[in-house]
């Protein structure tokens, strides 16, 4: 009878701490808290510009838990995971990740992430949106097992020049040899640790995969490292800096997952975002493989292209025009690069643009000068992605600084 | 493997057949491999036939075949009694009703012509491939110009209530023209055998013009039996390909379609033998044919998914009582042979045994119809609304509970009758299933619905005949314009092949 | 007395209809049998410091561009939307609804998580229709059988709006209008709570279950609405669903628009197939060239027009039209909040529209006692108590409860809706919530049992059908309510049809009556501005 029953608690209402919450409050300064997967994700924890010279000046932290994380396991693991991505993941050998896209059948891209192969039999995809129900779909009738493992494991991005000498410093032996896209398991604080070698910041670092019940264990055990190494816990602004440098694109931003939207003519292909090099065309069949070899032989309607634009101000949200009068497209990011000194920017140009018109293109900003707003038409270029790449990113061993 | 063949035909199902048949007299070297060891299907084995009553095949399949139209279609359309629980039965044939007041002969003759003409507007599409969305060719879309014109061409008047009627239900149709009763019994059975609706379902009237839009020498919507019975149509379809060298086999299971290269290249069967050809059609169902014989491997996930969510619950049972002599009827009358026996006596009968049948229970009171077999001394039975996923499953038990069930119905109108049978048998569409490669153990491989027909059919991204590996085709019940035996789909299915050429 | 216009009823639609004509310089009038305006949406008070939203309940289909064009916010209207919603099964669990889409997912992940990522892609696919659908709402439904070149224009509309959907969403679309809402939901979602949650939506005043095709299409019609641009949002309407009648009253008195309650229709005075006027049943009679009904087709048409002035295929038409009442209502005087076995007392969800379900049988079973001539046994019931958020309808510390019925019969296959079945059928509601509820009957105050007999004799909805007639497919579109007479003209010259028996059909909406107002000064050559381009 339900009248014996004991109430259940309604779930909780709007932001949900995360495994290094406790942490996480202690350092953010702002108290500003953004909204990712329902987690409490900090926006900057004390002043945006710091954290990012953290990032390519000293090593830094960040909570990446609320990444949604799959476990793939099963014989058929690797035909699923194959099946899955437009990328020839039978070449991907236990102890390595590949940055992956996955499209659907009409050949538009559902979304981008990271293939872990854990071992023969064992993969692990970290990417942005829910996946569930799209890799139950590709793995029916595989004898595969899918797991969400979200919550299961908690991921801190330890990124920054001085990242693998902290890492050395806490004794993770070896840690100098994990080439990049490597893993490995390693001991910190007495808690069992995967870590990659990899990031979203283009720069020298680590995604640390931790159980949550050791989370704070570890990153006390960081930071304590870390304070001979200039360690800071940042945000995500600071982090969104470095990624736009890095040439990285970010779902919901630059591009819409064909899952999200409502206009068919908003999904983008890999051939529009430029991440052709992603599709292996000649591995047997995939998912949306028929529509990508049409696609191929397509000049791309439109496409997503680096630019560089004069003077300082960013564009943000700006549309792209054509000797200054035609609207061709528009900017998704956009950032006046500290490292660079250069003023960046990622934007959609629709076809022949950014194709085979490239020159006298110009990009209107808008600036409010003390209230007043002022249109500005300035000259940008096309340049190749991405903005900042320097060698100590895939260096092995890396220097200490 | 060496390319002995052009084309390989899965299944001998009168489909499977029609296309063999079509590419063959095209010059196409065709071998038809069948699982079972008799040819036809559903309509082939003589000593229990799934589907004992044949529509007529298209007369325009028949005259390119150069069959026999007279053998076929010559024989006098099949007459209906419409049994009903007091009274004599009404005879039936086509809009012509007797036994009945001479009010409900003339409403029933004028609503059964409006029908026809306004199933023969939609007809028009049964032997054109569906027009592909958003990427129609040419040839499909004069295919639907056509229909909407001869949909105007039957007035103003006529087509606002094809408009009206077309995604309604039989329930509200039939009570609103000729009242509910055994005659409204009989065309709501025509209106839901083999789905899974009942007459009060939307979507209940499509399924009766598509019924009625059938055709014969003797009109539309009419049931004719060939001389010499379904077996008549079996061998003059296998004559048509073998006369044209094609080849048969029969025992011969297909396992796998073969795919190189994202191209058919042919089958491997049980037995481990692999036959190699370019172009592979199958007359098994739209599931069965993608996700068992071609394999997910090859199949994108929204695609798998689409077809996994394919409706296609089978309702029916067939049975088979071994009778010597029929009984007379309780209200007098003889049962001659080849008969139709309709046994739902009102709509409200059917709606309520579909009542249980959709939550996977078997209804109180059957509704069913039967023929009896006077060569083969045998009544034989369709019970409707017998479902695939009854809860307990089909077991020897629920299967005698049917056949006693549907006996007491028949002992009621034909007194006698229990103590003269000397055999029977049930078969389930759980049976049907695994006997026919017709997943859900559907009559049709798949329920005929506005959502799983035309450019829908058997679902969006499968339609027109063409399977994404090139060269492999679907030819059967699955595909447009879908089930009952009109040949429709097998003739389709290979001219669109022949169309694609090349293989 | 001589008007420009008069219209037969002041329902939502008769006075949006109206209100537009009056703003155009119409002298109109309306003409109400009842003592108040408001047909099916009224709020009125039977016990003493207790307001009922006595038969429509949920504000959220009303156009906004309704709301904006006839002022409605500056004559009082205030729409406050639902927190939330949530679903009671019989083994002490329960489904919340909240609309912190966070909070949701959280919700959905306790039940399944694979439900959770099918959410997304349901909520995707149901926005993507009510996109779809939404431009059609206002915009009259083009004949297919005329060739004039404004319904062959409006015809080419609507096929490339469908055509710019691209291949994928155009058969989405197909099945949408045509699937059960079951089978639609079997592809989302796994948990039989989540779908019986959702699956209502698809039968709320149908004669269908939710295994019926078609019923995926109601849905939408439930779900189309929005509030404040939050598509799917439903809201209540602050002082109950009279006050949008009100204050549609006061914009059309406002624009100069006479209104005479206790005014019942005795015919519509027809000459030369022409309208003339109405005449009362008090004898008088009012004349104008123009005539609009806001009732039913059947009540317009039947009951106060002479036949021998209509086509006899228009007759045949108006005669098949199909009403079958399927729903009822209870409103409830609570003295106090109701607790539930399976809730906390605090949860938000409650703050929305509450039911008592395992599993989407559950309603098909009860659609089959409705089909039987049974109310049913275990009802489908639509429960929620307004007064949490309202502070205006019940005194404060009380509470009121609006308790929407799926299925009850027009007409009992034995007996009559007489006092003792009205009881039983009550009785039938209050225990089945009294089982997840235990202090809700001794709460009881007083209480307004409404069967759809009921609903007809008092709110003159034929056969207590809550949206003049079926949304079936024969009744939708270029077939509401007989088909070549679907542009809200009747065969009688100056008279017109604005009631929910015409295109798009039922709920509180307002579009039947501003469509039928377009298309009247369209007729009369009056400039169209309806304030509604944007």
């Amino acid at each position: 009878m339900a009248t014996k029953a004991k109430p259940i608690a309604q779930v909780a209402l709007g932001l949900e701490p995360g495994p290094f919450h406790e942490r996480l409050v202690a350092h953010n300064r702002q108290q500003s808290w953004v909204n990712w997967m329902g987690y409490a994700s900090p926006s900057v924890l004390d002043n945006v510009e710091f954290e990012y010279f953290a990032i390519r000046n000293q090593s830094t932290l960040f909570d990446i838990s609320p990444m949604c994380k799959y476990a793939i396991t099963g014989p058929d693991a690797e035909t699923v995971v194959n099946r899955l991505v437009t990328r020839d993941i039978r070449k991907l050998k236990p102890g390595r990740v590949a940055y992956c896209i996955w499209c659907d059948e009409d050949g538009n891209v559902v979304d981008d992430g990271t293939v872990f192969r854990l071992s023969e039999t064992e993969f692990r995809l970290c990417c942005q949106e829910p996946q569930l129900s799209w890799l139950e779909d590709i793995a029916w009738g595989f004898d595969v097992s899918i797991s969400d493992v979200t919550r299961d494991i908690a991921g801190l991005a330890l990124q920054g020049p001085t990242s693998c000498a902290l890492l050395k410093d806490l004794g993770l032996a070896g840690i100098e040899t994990l080439k990049t896209f490597g893993i490995a398991g390693f001991e910190i604080a007495g808690s069992v640790v995967t870590i990659s070698r990899t990031g979203f910041t283009g720069d020298l670092g680590y995604e640390l995969w931790i159980r949550p019940a050791d989370a704070l264990k570890v990153w006390d055990a960081l930071m304590g490292a870390g304070k001979l190494r200039g360690l800071r816990v940042i945000g995500y602004e600071a982090l969104e800096m470095a990624r736009i440098e890095a040439g990285f694109l970010l779902p919901k931003v630059d591009f819409l997952s064909a899952q999200t939207v409502l206009r068919a003519d908003r999904a983008n292909t890999p051939y529009e975002l430029g991440l052709e090099w992603l599709v292996a065309l000649d591995k047997p069949h995939f998912n949306g493989r028929r529509a990508l070899v049409d696609l191929s032989k397509q000049t791309p309607r439109r496409k997503l292209v680096a630019i560089e634009i004069e003077r300082d101000k960013p564009a943000h949200n700006a549309l792209v025009y054509h000797r200054k009068n035609r609207e061709v497209g528009m900017v998704t990011s956009a950032l006046w690069s500290p490292t660079c000194k250069r003023n960046i920017a990622y934007a959609w140009l629709d076809a022949p643009y950014g194709q085979s018109v490239t020159d006298d293109l110009w990009v209107e900003i808008y600036l409010q000068k003390e209230i007043r707003w002022q249109r500005r038409m300035v000259r940008c270029k096309l340049v190749d992605k991405p903005f900042f790449a320097h060698p100590r990113r895939t260096a092995t061993p890396p220097a200490d600084h | 493997m060496s390319a002995r063949y052009d084309a390989i035909v899965i299944g001998a199902g009168h489909n499977g057949l029609v296309a063999a048949a079509v590419l063959a007299r095209k010059g196409k070297k065709v071998l038809v491999l069948e699982a079972r060891d008799h040819l036809g299907g559903m309509l082939g084995d003589p000593d229990f036939r799934v589907a004992p009553q044949p529509y007529a095949l298209r007369p325009e399949i028949a005259r390119v075949l150069q069959l026999d139209q007279k053998r076929l279609h010559g024989a006098k359309p099949v007459e209906t009694l419409a049994i009903s629980s007091e009274g004599a039965p009404l005879s039936i044939i086509g809009g012509q009703v007797s036994g009945t007041d001479a009010i409900t002969e003339h409403d029933y003759a004028t609503f059964h012509a409006r029908l026809g003409r306004q199933a023969q507007a939609l007809g028009v599409m049964m032997l054109q491939s569906p027009p592909g969305l958003g990427k129609a060719s040419f040839g499909e879309m004069a295919g639907l110009a056509r229909m909407a014109l001869k949909m105007r061409l039957l007035g103003k008047t006529e087509m606002r209530d094809l408009l009206r009627i077309i995604l309604s239900n039989a329930w509200d149709l039939l009570n609103d023209e000729i009242g509910d009763g055994p005659l409204a019994g009989v065309l709501a059975m025509d209106a839901t055998l083999g789905g899974a609706m009942g007459p009060r379902s939307p979507g209940t009237v499509l399924s009766l013009l598509y019924r009625m839009a059938s055709q014969s020498s003797h009109g539309h919507g009419l049931r004719v039996m060939p001389e010499g019975g379904p077996d008549a149509l079996v061998k003059a379809l296998s004559h048509c390909v073998t006369s044209a060298d094609g080849e048969i086999r029969t025992g011969a299971p297909v396992a796998r379609i073969l795919v190189d290269q994202d191209k058919a290249a042919g089958v491997r069967l049980h037995s481990g033998e692999e036959i190699a050809a370019p172009l592979v059609l199958s007359n098994a169902s739209p599931k069965f044919t993608l996700m068992t014989l071609l394999g997910v491997e090859h199949l994108d996930g929204e695609f798998v998914r689409r077809c996994r969510n394919m409706a296609s619950k089978g309702m029916v049972s067939r049975l088979d009582f071994d009778i010597g002599e029929m009984p007379p009827l309780h209200h007098g009358g003889k049962i001659e042979h080849g008969q139709r026996l309709v046994f739902a006596p009102t709509m409200e009968v059917i709606e309520t045994a579909f009542n249980a049948a959709k939550y996977g229970e078997m209804p109180e009171r059957p509704v069913f119809e039967a023929t009896y077999d006077a060569a083969a001394k045998r009544l034989c039975v369709t019970a409707q609304f017998t479902p695939h996923d009854l809860k307990g499953g089909w077991t020897d038990d629920s299967k005698s509970k049917l056949a006693r069930s549907v006996m007491a119905a028949l002992e009621d109108a034909l007194p006698g009758l229990s103590s003269g049978i000397t055999g029977s048998r049930v078969m389930s569409p759980v049976d049907i299933e695994t006997g026919y490669g017709a997943s859900g153990g559907h009559w049709h491989h798949g329920e005929l619905r506005v959502d799983q027909l035309l450019m829908l059919r058997p679902f969006d991204g499968a339609a027109q005949y063409r399977m994404p590996v090139k060269g492999v085709y679907l030819c059967g019940a699955g595909a447009h314009p879908g089930g009952d035996i009109s040949g429709a789909p097998g003739f389709n299915a290979a001219r669109t092949a022949l169309r694609d050429g090349g293989h | 007395m001589k008007y420009d216009a008069i219209i037969a009823g002041a329902g939502h639609n008769g006075l949006t209809a109206a209100c537009f004509m009056a703003r155009a310089g119409l002298k109109t009038l309306i003409v109400e049998k009842e003592n108040h305006v408001g047909g099916a949406a009224v709020s009125l008070s039977l016990t003493p410091g207790w307001t009922y939203s006595n038969c429509s309940y949920v504000c959220s289909l009303l156009r906004p561009e309704i709301i904006r064009a006839l002022e409605l916010p500056k004559h009082g209207l205030q729409v406050i939307p639902y927190e939330g919603g949530g679903v009671f099964n019989s083994k002490g669990d329960y489904f919340a609804y909240m609309s912190d889409h966070d909070a949701l997912r959280r919700e959905l992940i306790r039940h399944s998580p694979r439900d959770a990522d099918g959410y997304e892609r349901y909520s995707r696919a149901v926005m993507r229709q009510c996109k779809f659908i939404k431009p059609l709402l206002l915009r009259t439904a083009p004949d297919p059988a005329s060739v004039k070149p404004r319904d062959i224009s409006e015809l080419l509309y609507i096929l490339k709006r469908f055509h710019n959907l691209g291949p994928r969403e155009m058969a989405e679309t197909v099945r949408f209008w045509t699937m059960s809402i079951a089978e639609y939901l079997d592809q989302y979602f796994e948990t039989p709570m989540i779908k019986a949650y959702i699956a209502g939506s698809g039968i709320i005043g149908t004669g269908l279950g939710p295994y019926s095709p078609g019923t995926a299409y109601v849905l939408l019609h439930h779900y189309m609405g929005e509030v404040d641009g939050a598509i799917g949002a439903w809201g209540f309407a602050r002082g109950g669903m009279g006050s949008i009648t009100q204050a549609m009253a006061r914009s059309f008195e406002a624009s100069g628009g006479e209104i005479r309650t206790g005014s019942g229709l005795d015919r519509f005075i027809i000459k030369d197939g022409k309208v003339r006027g109405v005449a009362l049943e008090n004898g008088d009679e009012l004349y104008a060239e123009t005539v609009v009904s806001g009732m039913d087709v059947r009540r317009t048409f039947v009951d106060h027009t002479d036949e021998k002035e209509l086509p006899q295929e228009f007759v045949k038409g108006v005669k098949r039209y199909r009403f079958r009442g399927s729903s009822g209502k209870l409103n409830v005087a609570l003295d106090g909040m109701p607790s539930f076995t399976g809730a906390p007392k605090d949860a938000s969800f409650l703050r929305g529209d509450l039911h008592f379900l395992d599993d989407m049988e559950e309603i098909e079973r009860a659609y089959d006692d409705w089909k039987d001539g049974k109310w049913s046994a275990s009802p489908y019931v639509d429960f929620l108590i307004p007064t949490q958020i309202d502070p205006t309808m019940a005194p404060p510390g009380k509470h009121y409860a609006t308790i929407f019925v799926q299925y009850a019969p027009y007409e009992l296959a034995n007996g009559e809706w007489d006092d003792t079945n009205r009881e039983a059928f009550a009785e039938t509601v209050i225990s089945k919530i009294e089982r997840h509820s235990p202090d809700f009957r001794k709460l009881i105050v007083h209480k307004e049992i409404r069967t759809p007999k009921d609903i007809e004799d008092q709110v003159g909805l034929t056969e207590g059908n809550i949206f003049q007639g079926e949304l079936t497919f024969d009744q939708l579109l270029f077939n509401r309510p007989v088909p070549g007479y679907a542009q809200y003209r009747s065969p009688i010259k100056g008279l017109y049809m604005c009631g929910s028996s015409t295109h798009p059909g039922g709920g509180v909406m307002g579009a039947p009556g501003a469509n039928a107002a377009r298309e009247v000064l369209s007729d009369l050559g009056h400039k169209i501005d309806m304030g509604m381009s944007a």
